[in-house]
C-alpha cells in the first residue's frame, strides 16, 4: 500500500468512526418515548421538561405502525360525574360528596385516586386536604364505582380561591402543542372559593346624586365591625379595580375631602365622611371611587371601594328657546312637562325635591320685543302607582295592593287664542328639573 | 306615733298626685279622639291623630280611633307621634288608611283596614311597615349582606348601586318561613327590562339572614341552590 493510500485509507475510518460515534451519543441523550400521537420534539419536551413518562408508552415501531386513530384510543376513558365541581367553604369547614365512575371501556380498569394540585391559581392547596375512599379500586368493563370525596379546609387557610384535579387513572390528555404539565383525562377538577363573611361591613357602597355646581354636600359611610378585634381603616381617593375605571370623567380630587378615624374598633362602628364641593364652572357627570382600605383579609379587595356618581347641575339664567310660525288668528297651546323616579332616592342622605316648576314667556315680532308671561291654564301632576304585586317577595305578600309612587309627572299649559300671525318665540326656564319635555299644538 | 308633720307630707303627695292625674284626664276627656290605651303597647298618651276623607260623626271616629289603636303597634322601642286615617265610605263600611309616623323613623307603617260598620268590626287588609329606626336598618341590611349566597346575587346581578328597602314581618307572616315572631325584609329591587329582586328575611334577634329569595330562582325552577358551611 503507497502511502497517500494509507491517510486516504486512516481519514475515511476516522469519517466513519465520528459518524458513528455522534449517531451513539444522540441515541442516548435522547431515547425516543413516543406518547401517543404526539411526534418526537413532543415526547423528548415531555420527558425533559415534565419529567413524567406519560402512558401508555408504546414502543417506537407500535406507535409507528398504528393508525392514528388507534393512537388516540389508546388510552382509558372513564365517565366521571361530576366532572368539575366549585363550591364555598370556610377555613375549618368540611364538604363530603360522591362521585361515580363508570368504565365504559371492554377492559377492567385500575384506579387510584390521588390528588394533583394545580400549578397555577391564586392559592395552592395542600393534598392532605382532600381525600378520597376507597384508596384503589378495579372498575370492571361496564361497571361503576362510587367514591367519597371529602375536602377539609385547614383553620388557618388563606382566604382566596383553590383548585386541584382528583386523578383517577394515569392516562394524559394528548396536546398538539408542548404541555408544562399533564392534563389527565380520568380526573374530577374541583375549584374551592375559600371564604368567610367579612367582619366589617361598609353601607352604603354607593353614592349617587345630584349636586348643584357651587354647592357642597357631606355624605357618610358607616362601617361596621363585627369582628372581637380592632380593624385599621385608611381610606383614600382612587381604587377602580370593582367599578372598571378609569372613568371619562373623573371626579378631581380637589373637589373631596374624607374625615376619617384611624380604625373601627373591635363590635363597633365608625363613620367616613367624605365631603365634595363641586366648583361654580363644574358640569356634567363624574365618578370616582373611594378605596377604603380596610385591613380585613375576609374583604374582598374590591369590596373595598365605594363608588361615587355624581351629576353636577346649574340652574339656567337663559331659558330654552324654539320658533314656531302661527297663522293670523290661530289658536295655539305649549304643554311643559317635567318628571320625578321615585327610584331618585339617592344614597349618603336623600332629600325631599322640591317640584319642577317653569317661567314660559312668549315673544312675537308685532309685539315689539315685549314678552308675553301667561299664567298656566292647566297644571296637570300625574303619577305612575305601583300596587307592588309583581316581583313582592312571599313574606310580604301582606302588602300586595299598598300603593307605591313611582314616578311624578309635573306639566303646565299655556293657551293663546286668536293669535297674533308670524314666527313666535317660546321660552323655557325650568327649575328644579333635571328635564323637561315640551308640545307646542297649533290650531283646533 | 306618726307625727302631724307626716299626715301632713302625705296628704300633701297625695293632693299633688290627685292633681295631676285630673289634669291629665281632663286632657284626655277634652280630646275624645285620642286612641285607646294599651299599657302593652309603645303608644304615647298623646299621640296626634288626624283624620281625612269621608266625613265622619264623632261617635264613628271615636270608635274607630279605638279599634285602630289595637291594632297597630309599633316595632320595639319605637313610638308613634302621629297617625292619619284617611277614609273612604263604602255603603256602610268604611275603606282606612292608616298611616303612622314616628319622629325617630324616616318612613311610615302604613295599614289598610275596612271597618265594617253594621258590626263595628274592623278587618285588617294589607300593610307595609317601614317605620325601623335607622340604626336597625342599617344592621338588617348589613345582617342580610353577610349571607353567602346574597353576596353572591348582589355581586352577580349588580344590586350594590340599589338602595335596599326594609319592611317589618310581622309573626303570624314569619311563622311560614321561619317563627312566628317579627323578622325584617330587606329587598333590593331592580326596576329594568329584566326586573331583578332579591329579599332576604332577616332575624334582628339573633343577627342572621334566615331566608333568601329571588324572582331569577323562581324564573329558574329546578336549578340547583348549594349551601355550604
Amino acid at each position: 500500500m503507497r502511502k497517500e493510500e494509507a491517510k486516504a485509507l486512516v481519514v475515511l475510518m476516522a469519517f466513519l468512526l465520528g459518524v458513528f460515534s455522534v449517531a451513539a451519543v444522540a441515541g442516548q441523550a435522547a431515547p425516543p418515548q413516543p406518547v401517543l400521537n404526539l411526534g418526537a420534539v413532543v415526547v423528548g419536551l415531555e420527558a425533559g421538561v415534565a419529567g413524567q413518562a406519560s402512558s401508555p408508552q408504546l414502543a417506537p415501531e407500535e406507535a409507528s405502525e398504528q393508525s392514528e386513530e388507534e393512537q388516540q384510543a389508546d388510552y382509558k376513558i372513564l365517565h366521571i360525574s361530576p366532572k368539575h365541581d366549585w363550591f364555598e367553604l370556610k377555613p375549618g369547614g368540611e364538604k363530603e360528596f360522591a362521585v361515580k365512575v363508570k368504565n365504559k371501556d371492554e377492559e377492567t380498569v385500575s384506579t387510584s385516586p390521588r390528588i394533583e394540585v394545580q400549578p397555577f391559581g391564586e392559592y395552592f392547596l395542600e393534598e392532605d386536604w382532600i381525600t378520597v375512599e376507597p384508596g384503589s379500586a378495579e372498575i370492571k368493563a361496564g361497571e361503576e364505582q362510587e367514591y367519597t370525596v371529602t375536602v377539609k379546609i385547614p383553620e388557618d387557610a388563606e382566604i382566596g380561591d383553590y383548585s386541584a384535579q382528583v386523578v383517577f387513572t394515569n392516562d394524559t390528555m394528548p396536546t398538539p402543542y408542548p404541555a408544562p404539565f399533564p392534563m389527565y383525562v380520568n380526573s374530577l377538577m374541583l375549584s374551592i372559593h375559600v371564604w368567610e363573611p367579612p367582619k366589617i361591613v361598609v353601607q352604603p357602597q354607593y353614592i349617587h346624586d345630584r349636586v348643584e355646581a357651587g354647592q357642597r354636600q357631606e355624605y357618610e359611610i358607616q362601617l361596621e365591625n363585627k369582628g372581637d378585634k380592632a380593624i385599621a381603616i385608611s381610606p383614600e381617593i382612587g381604587g377602580e379595580e370593582r367599578w372598571y375605571g378609569p372613568f371619562e370623567n373623573t371626579i378631581p380630587e380637589d373637589w373631596l375631602t374624607i374625615d376619617a378615624p384611624a380604625k373601627v374598633e373591635a363590635n363597633s362602628k365608625a363613620t367616613v365622611r367624605v365631603t365634595v364641593n363641586v366648583p361654580v364652572d363644574a358640569k356634567g357627570r363624574y365618578e370616582g371611587s373611594i378605596n377604603l382600605n380596610i385591613d380585613d383579609p375576609s374583604i374582598e379587595r374590591w369590596n373595598q371601594e365605594m363608588h361615587m356618581h355624581i351629576e353636577v347641575w346649574k340652574q339656567p339664567t337663559t331659558p330654552y328657546r324654539e320658533d314656531f310660525t302661527v297663522k293670523q288668528g290661530e289658536k295655539f297651546s305649549v304643554v311643559v312637562t317635567a318628571r320625578q323616579h321615585a327610584y331618585d332616592r339617592y344614597g349618603g342622605g336623600a332629600e325631599e325635591k322640591e317640584e319642577p316648576s317653569f317661567d314660559v314667556a312668549l315673544i312675537q315680532a308685532t309685539l315689539g320685543g315685549g314678552k308675553l308671561t301667561p299664567e298656566p291654564s292647566k297644571t296637570v301632576k300625574k303619577g305612575e302607582v305601583s300596587l307592588g304585586m309583581d316581583y313582592l317577595p312571599p313574606w310580604e305578600a301582606s302588602s300586595e295592593g299598598m300603593y307605591q309612587v313611582m314616578s311624578t309627572e309635573y306639566s303646565e299649559t299655556y293657551e293663546i287664542t286668536n293669535a297674533t300671525g308670524g314666527v313666535w318665540t317660546l321660552e323655557i326656564l325650568p327649575r328644579n328639573a333635571e328635564s323637561f319635555e315640551y308640545t307646542i299644538e297649533i290650531g283646533e | 306615733m306618726i307625727s302631724a308633720k307626716k299626715i301632713v307630707a302625705v296628704i300633701a303627695a297625695v293632693v299633688a298626685v290627685a292633681a295631676v292625674a285630673t289634669y291629665f284626664g281632663l286632657t284626655a276627656l277634652e280630646n275624645e279622639l285620642k286612641p285607646a290605651h294599651d299599657l302593652d303597647s309603645d303608644f304615647d298618651l298623646f299621640m296626634d291623630v288626624e283624620f281625612s276623607g269621608t266625613e265622619l260623626n264623632e261617635e264613628t271616629r271615636t270608635q274607630i280611633v279605638s279599634e285602630v289603636s289595637a291594632e297597630v303597634i309599633p316595632y320595639k322601642g319605637v313610638k308613634y307621634d302621629k297617625m292619619n286615617i284617611s277614609t273612604m265610605r263604602n255603603g256602610e263600611d268604611h275603606d282606612l288608611r292608616v298611616t303612622c309616623f314616628s319622629d325617630a323613623c324616616e318612613y311610615p307603617d302604613v295599614y289598610d283596614f275596612t271597618y265594617y260598620g253594621a258590626s263595628k268590626q274592623l278587618v285588617q287588609n294589607r300593610y307595609l311597615l317601614e317605620a325601623i329606626p335607622p340604626n336597625e336598618r342599617a344592621k338588617a341590611i348589613s345582617e342580610a349582606l353577610q349571607n353567602e349566597e346574597v353576596a353572591n346575587l348582589m355581586r352577580t346581578n349588580s344590586l350594590e348601586s340599589v338602595m335596599p328597602t326594609v319592611r317589618r314581618v310581622l309573626p303570624e307572616t314569619a311563622e311560614k318561613f321561619y317563627l312566628p315572631k317579627t323578622l325584617l325584609s330587606v329587598t333590593w329591587t331592580w326596576f329594568g327590562e329584566n326586573p331583578v329582586v332579591v329579599s332576604v328575611l332577616v332575624d334582628p334577634d339573633e343577627g342572621k339572614a334566615v331566608e333568601v329569595w329571588s324572582n331569577l330562582e323562581v324564573e329558574n325552577k329546578g336549578g340547583e341552590m348549594e349551601k355550604n358551611e
